[in-house]
Order: structure tokens, then sequence, then C-alpha cells
């Protein structure tokens, strides 16, 4: 004969009340932070770069950078100039809110306008594990596919803003701009979708504009 | 593949709650599954079955409650089904909305456990039964 001993509790208690405690550090410390998830391959750690360089010119900014074992993007994001750790997360296909603490650790003292975090390229992992970011975008290059975010429904989701990335690509690959919208709208409607090329430039003014006006709302 | 991080952390919080009930046996751990959580019913089931090799419990059970989908329907004005995770349009009548209210559970309900004294209790008095018959 068996009994049920009520528990409900949340699977990922523990990383929730971290990432609460990393919410509530960046409050105090009027840090904006934003963190970033994508497929391998749709340009996030070039648009990172590009990112740092050109919002580091108005704010203090540094960037934590999640890594398989085999990437470096953290060497490419020093370039930028600004501040960079990289997370080696081995085989684990997601950051969480322990790694981002742990990490970002050297830097509590300092004063910083925008704490960028790269998790791993991965779209299903990182949804579940909130990291105690003000703010998640979600990325998709115009080379992936339109319905993108219908395919990855739960990261797009919980995430607060997509960025399409290469659009300098749009034209040679037909990409249907009204159909990638749709695809969101269908997941997250009223996200805001934002369109940049980090090669050519174009809409890069428009994606630092928008990320300063976040920042001025905390 | 988040879902053995996912399964080691249900084995983990069951053996917390076991510390406390040193008296009873782990039979099976009921969890609820909404379909937003991120996580995938078969591949946290899989990756449970390697987890649970690992710890006090190797033959514990793993039982998943699915919530629905529902969301805040701004047409019906009361909550109803979403047509699936990726078309959030209500089911009923076809309006869209981004309020989910039910889907993105992804907790532990229950341990089911199982009383050894009570169990010793019942087959001795049980035994005691038989003895008068
Ligand atoms: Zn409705």
């Amino acid at each position: 004969m068996t009994r049920l001993v009520e528990v409900r509790t949340q699977i990922l208690k523990q990383n929730d009340v971290v990432a609460r405690e990393l919410r509530k550090q960046f409050a105090e410390q009027r840090r904006f932070v934003v963190s970033m998830v994508s497929s391998p391959g749709s340009g996030k750690t070039e648009l990172l770069q590009k990112t740092l360089e050109q919002i580091g010119q108005r704010y203090r900014v540094a960037a934590v950078v999640g890594d398989l074992a085999t990437d470096n993007d953290a060497d490419r994001l020093a370039r930028s100039g600004a501040m960079v750790r990289q997370i080696t997360t081995g085989t684990l296909c997601h950051l969480e809110a322990e790694m981002v603490r742990e990490a970002i650790k050297p830097w509590n003292e300092q004063p910083l306008d925008f704490l960028f975090i790269e998790n791993v390229g991965n779209l299903v992992c990182p949804s579940s594990y909130d990291l105690g970011e003000s703010l998640r975008v979600v990325l998709f290059s115009v080379t992936e596919g339109e319905d993108k975010p219908r395919k990855y429904p739960t990261i797009f989701n919980t995430a607060d803003a997509t960025v399409i990335t290469k659009i300098d690509l749009a034209d040679a690959v037909e990409f249907d701009e009204a159909a990638a919208r749709a695809s969101v709208e269908r997941v997250r409607p009223g996200m805001p979708i934002l369109q940049v090329s980090a090669k050519t430039d174009e809409g890069m003014l428009e994606w630092i504009d928008w990320l300063a006006e976040q920042h001025q709302k905390i | 593949m988040h879902e053995l991080s996912i399964a080691l952390n249900v084995l983990d919080i069951a053996e917390q709650t076991m510390n406390e009930h040193p008296e009873s046996e782990l039979v099976a751990i009921h969890i609820r599954l909404g379909p937003m959580s991120g996580v995938v019913c078969e591949a946290l089931e899989s990756a449970f079955t390697i987890a649970r090799q690992q710890t006090l419990y190797p033959e514990v059970e793993l039982v998943i409650e699915e919530t629905q989908l529902l969301i805040d329907c701004p047409q019906c004005r009361k909550h109803q089904m979403a047509i699936s995770i990726n078309d959030l349009r209500c089911r009923t009548c076809g309006t869209i909305s981004g309020k989910i209210v039910g889907g993105r559970e992804l907790e532990i309900a229950a341990l089911e456990v199982r009383d050894e004294q009570l169990d010793d209790t019942l087959s001795r008095s049980t035994d005691a039964d038989s003895k008068t018959e």
C-alpha cells in the first residue's frame, strides 16, 4: 500500500532562487542585463561584437559568453574593447544562473550600465533557465527560414524581443519578412522585432537606440 | 539535451524530501509538465531511467501528468485552450492571446511512498486475523 506525500516544488527551484537574487542585485546596481539566445550560426557573436563596440562608446559595458569546450567566442569579443569573461559549459547545452553569478563576481563592485550574456548556441535548452536577465533576446538569421519561431515556440515565447540577423542576405535567400513577423506573432503576440546586419551595419543604430531606450526604463 | 539535468534535479528534490521521511520507501515521483515548459516528455522519461541508476532509488518510477496549454482569451473573457504551443489562438474563437495562464508547469507534485512499519502492522494484523479463523 502506498500513500502520496505532497511536494509542490518547482523542479528548477534552485536555479530560480539564484536568478531572483541576481535580478535583485542587478536592479540595485542599475545594471541592464541582456541575454542572447540563438541557434549556432545565426551570427550571434558577430552581432554582439558590433553591439559592444557601438554601445561601448556611450555606456560602460561587459559581456559573459557561454561556450561549449570547442568554441572560443570570448577572444573575438574582447577585440571590441569591452570586458569579457568566458563560461565554459563543457557538454552542457545551456547556461544556469549559478554559472552567471560565478562568472561576474570580479565585476561585482564595478559600475556597469550593460551586461550582455551570450548563451550557448541552442534554441531548446536555455528556455527553461531564468538567468536573472532584464531582457531576453532571441536571434534568428534570414538564412534559417521564416518559420523558425514556430519550430521553437518555447524559447520565442520566453523571450522579450526578436532580432532578425544577416538581413544583408535577405534578398539572396528570398526572405519573406511578413511571413517571419507572422510566425513570431503566433507564438509571442506583440513581441518587438528588430532587423540588423552586423556586416553592413544596417539596423545597428536602431538596435543600439532601442537598447538604450530599454535601459532608461530601469 | 537538458532533460538529464532536469531528471537529476527531480531526483535531488526527491532525495531531500525523503530525508524527512526516513520510515518510508520511495516508490514513484509524480510531476506536472506543461507543453510550454521547454521539456519534452519522452526525452525526460529516458533521461530519468539513466539518472535514477546513480541514486538511492534505482527502481523509482516517474509519473508524468501533462497539463494543458491555457490562454486568457480577451474575446471569450475566460481561460481557454490554445490551439498549440506554436499557435496561441483560442481554440473556441480563434483570437490570439499572449497571456498564458497554464502550460508552463515544471514541478514535482508529490512523492508516492510505502510505509514499511504501516505495512508490517497491517500484515501482522492480517496474520493475527487468519490465526483466529
Ligand atoms: Zn476565445
